[in-house]
């Protein structure tokens, strides 16, 4: 019997949600494979109503044991559960494509091995005394969905991801980049390469700002600290929990004029592009920031219904650190986008006459981020008179995003991905640094 | 099961092999406020083969012990196909093998109360900060994680083991004239149940903390001498020093290793730092790791000087060094990496009277708010901390975060005082992917820093 049949026969309504992933991932650190990582998982979800009472399961693994015990304990959870009058999705969309097998299969590992060789002879031609780290892997993921209400869904997504870094000399922290796409990469990315080295040369010589207000430059990747802020400014469940900083700002200039935030979950090449999300709600392009306004909060299942709203597609199991199947459905952005501006990295570089480039920063889940509260160390470099003059030490950033990103002076024409979604270069001005 | 799993290396395929099967068996149950949001018993079984084959080492999870062959073979396909690329070989410490059976020994085991009786429990303690003035928000968590493991390995070792341990962490949220403030709580059993109970007042206690820091002042950003509590000192050693130890960061990292080579005085002769497995009731207490090593205690700075290190069979073959049994794994579907047990610093021989006399204009600062290391370099949160003056403690100050170098930072540790405690619940996320590990224990005493950096507007 189908496992949605033996639910509807056990509970009132019922979700089940599976992954399954293939994966490999090859990690190279100072020139030298380290080691290689190949995995075959699955894992179930169940969500279940029963007499008005929700509950929920989740499992990992495929025995016997497993599948029993998925149930029972979801039967289990439903017993104690809070009353829900939610209904589970009855969307029905499959963008199953048998050929994405195929290219997991065909990127074998003779062909990553050489593309991985060949970014190692280029970096080693150009500069051999770093230590070079490189970390790349294919994942290929089925995701599944069938629901008691004739919610069928499946999608599967292939990603390709590439990193490469150096540690800062001295020892600090590591200079990375980063890249994502669906199919294997054709080509090395040599002015990305070119761009790093010629960064990471300047980082050999510590060079501290005073402490002043001044512009500072965030890189792409410095950025996901602001995105995981904001996606707990409009989340719709901290609006309701009246916990967002945002609760009565709908439609009010929060940010910059400049500044233009979407949430695109069909992103070509993104890795965590999503055509559903976790509850089988099927994801949409939606502005969030529009010329600095506030467009949009985004909402799950449980909070749309709370709040009498339409959930948004935006109900996935990501948490701060991660997530996965044991995590609870939150109000999550599946694909932030921070829209590209006109301005090159050399031309935002340049008009510094006195400031910070910020590669990354430590430590931001330990101030009140939920509030947009930053105060973290930076990682980078001090910038005068438009050339970085060697890498940050002992230098932290501290402010509201909701203030500071009001004084945004310009934006790079290429957005990259980090963390949490896809950012440009974002030059921000008077921000407060506490260097010497 | 154990016959399966023998099989996978009997044929001799390769240079070394090793397999860890788990079934974990995780309750949770988590309160939002008014809400129960999830109550739940969930399984997880899985496995986790290691081959070490020409050089090359491949990994792998699994999930039906049918498809452990097929992993292996899949393992040693990529071995050979990385050896033509691999320059340096990597090889392991020799080990003993072992053959045992070991569990945990627990009077109050959490498995002999009923999801109810849990359930009413956690329901108590949301409800009672709920009542509490200023209060709007809660988030309370009970999670029980139980893991029976079964390691063996292609030189004959197979020993059988378990892990157990509960707690129970909240946060609450105060609002006050437009300010919101939280306060984090955790109550910890490891493993005895009966930890969890009856703590109304020690929740009270931090409700009021909570509740004093909606009219605290943010902390002004600078330079200061500070004095860090139990609870940050530990955080503070467990984060700038002790991912430091853990040899998987540096092996490959040449500036890192040359930095901190065994005799390179690391501190004042004071300060000695420890991590010790061996150590009950506290949360990364277990007698064997996840590569088949029996635990031992390790002392990583011996007055003031580097002397021990946190290592893999891998890293203590790199290193030349002595093996320590810290290769540890969260769960079935990930693979051991190094990790610390319980790391603590030592008791000083100054009273905590006698580090507050010693500052004229400085800060003491209380419990950790999260932190993160990246190289020598890191920050860490405190929840809330008083101005001193004159060797006295003055009004409170919230919103702190500490940031440094770590060597900087140790060589200005100038006092220790003498009542070392252990943070009831661990916790530390290290890997990629993430393995967030509950069994991570932390103590200190209160220690007295000469200069710290303190960052905010």
């Amino acid at each position: 019997m189908k496992k949605i049949e033996e639910l509807k026969d056990r509970f009132d309504q019922a979700e089940l949600l599976e992954t399954k992933n293939d994966k490999l991932k090859i990690n190279i650190e100072n020139w030298n494979l380290q080691d290689i990582t190949q995995e075959n998982l699955k894992a179930s979800s169940i969500r279940a109503i029963k007499n008005n009472k929700l509950g929920a399961n989740t499992t990992l693994g495929d025995s016997k044991e497993v599948k029993e015990k998925l149930i029972k304990g979801a039967e289990e959870s439903a017993e104690y559960g809070e009353e829900s009058d939610i209904s589970f999705s009855d969307s029905k969309l499959k963008n199953s494509n048998k050929e994405l097998k195929g290219e997991y299969e065909k990127a074998d590992s003779e062909k990553i091995f050489s593309f991985i060789e060949e970014i190692i002879d280029y970096v080693k031609s150009k500069d051999e005394d770093i230590t070079f780290d490189i970390n790349f892997n294919k994942e290929l993921e089925e995701i599944t969905i069938e629901t008691t209400n004739g919610g069928e869904l499946k999608e599967e997504i292939l990603n390709f991801g590439l990193e490469f870094g150096a540690p800062i000399p001295g020892g600090g922290s590591t200079l990375y980049r980063a890249f994502n796409q669906k199919k294997l990469f054709s080509k090395i990315p040599k002015k990305e390469i070119d761009d790093f080295l010629a960064e990471y040369k300047k980082a050999y010589e510590v060079s501290t700002p005073e402490t002043a207000k001044m512009p500072v430059l965030f890189s792409p990747r410095a950025m996901y600290f602001f995105f995981i802020s904001l996606e707990a400014g409009i989340s719709g469940k901290n609006v309701f929990q009246e916990t967002s900083p945002l609760m009565d700002k709908m439609g009010e200039k929060i940010f910059s004029d400049n500044l233009n935030i979407i949430d695109k979950p069909h992103m070509e090449n993104a890795a965590s592009r999503r055509q559903f999300d976790d509850e089988g709600i099927p994801t949409s392009k939606k502005d969030i920031i529009s010329n600095g306004k506030l467009k949009n909060y985004i909402y799950d299942l449980e909070f749309a219904n709370k709040a009498g709203v339409e959930p948004t597609g935006n109900g996935l199991k990501r948490a701060l650190f991660g997530g996965g199947i044991d995590t609870p459905i939150s109000p999550n952005l599946v694909n932030p986008v921070l829209e590209a501006g006109n301005k090159s990295k050399k031309e935002l570089i340049d008009s510094i006459d006195e400031g910070i480039l910020v590669e990354s920063v430590i430590g931001f889940h330990s101030s009140n981020y939920e509030q947009g509260h930053f105060s973290v160390q930076a990682q980078g470099f001090h910038v005068k008179n438009g050339e970085l003059q060697g890498r940050l030490q002992d230098v932290m950033i501290a402010g509201n995003i909701y203030e500071d990103f009001s004084n945004v002076k310009g934006l790079g024409n290429e957005i990259y991905p980090n963390m949490s979604g896809y950012s440009p270069y974002v030059l921000v001005d008077d921000v407060s640094v506490t260097g010497k | 099961m154990k016959e399966d799993l023998r099989k996978i290396f009997s044929l001799k395929k390769q240079d070394y092999g090793d397999v860890r099967y788990e079934k974990n068996q995780e309750t949770e149950i988590t309160y939002e406020s008014e809400e129960l949001k999830n109550i739940k018993n969930s399984y997880r079984e899985g496995g986790h083969l290691r081959v070490y084959n020409n050089g090359v080492k491949a990994l792998g999870s699994f999930s039906e012990i049918d498809e452990a062959v097929n992993s292996r073979d899949k393992l040693l396909k990529l071995t050979s196909k990385g050896a033509d690329f691999q320059e340096e070989s990597t090889k392991l410490k020799e080990a003993p093998v072992i053959q045992d059976e070991i569990f945990t020994e627990v009077k109050d085991d959490p498995h002999n109360h009923s999801l109810e009786e849990k359930k009413e429990l956690v329901e108590k303690y949301n409800k009672l900060a709920l009542e509490q003035k200023h209060i709007i928000k809660t988030q309370f968590r009970y999670r029980q994680f139980y893991s029976r493991r079964y390691f063996l390995n292609s030189e004959g070792t197979e020993i059988e083991y378990d892990l157990l341990g509960s707690y129970i962490a909240g946060q609450i949220f105060a609002k006050k004239d437009g300010v919101v403030q939280t306060k984090r709580i955790s109550f910890g059993a490891y493993p005895e149940f009966s930890e969890l109970v009856g703590r109304e007042d020690d929740l009270l206690k931090e409700i009021e903390i909570l509740q004093k820091l909606l009219d605290a002042e943010p902390i002004k950003a600078g330079s200061y001498p500070i004095i860090i509590n139990p609870k940050l000192a530990s955080v503070f050693i467990h984060e700038a020093f002790g991912h430091l130890s853990e040899a998987d960061i540096i092996q490959n990292n040449p500036a890192f290793r040359e930095k901190l080579q065994y005799g390179r005085e690391m501190g004042d002769e004071i300060l000695t730092v420890v991590d010790d497995p061996t150590i009950k009731g506290i949360p990364g207490h277990y007698k064997y790791d996840d590569e088949g090593q029996e635990a031992k205690r390790t002392e990583l700075i011996k007055n003031g000087v580097l002397n021990g290190r946190l290592h893999s069979r891998e890293t203590a073959a790199s290193f030349s060094e002595e093996l320590s049994g810290n290769m540890r794994a969260v769960d079935c579907q990930h693979t051991p990496i190094i990790r610390m047990s319980n790391i603590f610093i030592e008791n000083g021989d100054s009273s905590k009277e006698e580090l507050f006399e010693s500052i004229d204009n400085g800060y003491y600062l209380l419990n950790g708010k999260g932190g993160q290391t990246s190289g020598d370099q890191f920050t860490f949160g405190a929840e809330y901390g008083y101005r001193i003056e004159n060797g006295k403690k003055k009004e409170m100050v919230r919103d702190i975060n500490i940031s440094g170098e770590l060597f900087s930072t140790l060589k200005s540790i100038s006092m220790i005082a003498d009542d070392i405690s252990y943070n009831e619940v661990g916790g530390c996320g290290k890997g990629n992917p993430m393995q967030l590990n509950m069994f991570s224990g932390m103590g200190a005493p209160h220690v007295k820093l000469d200069k710290a950096n303190i960052g905010g507007k």
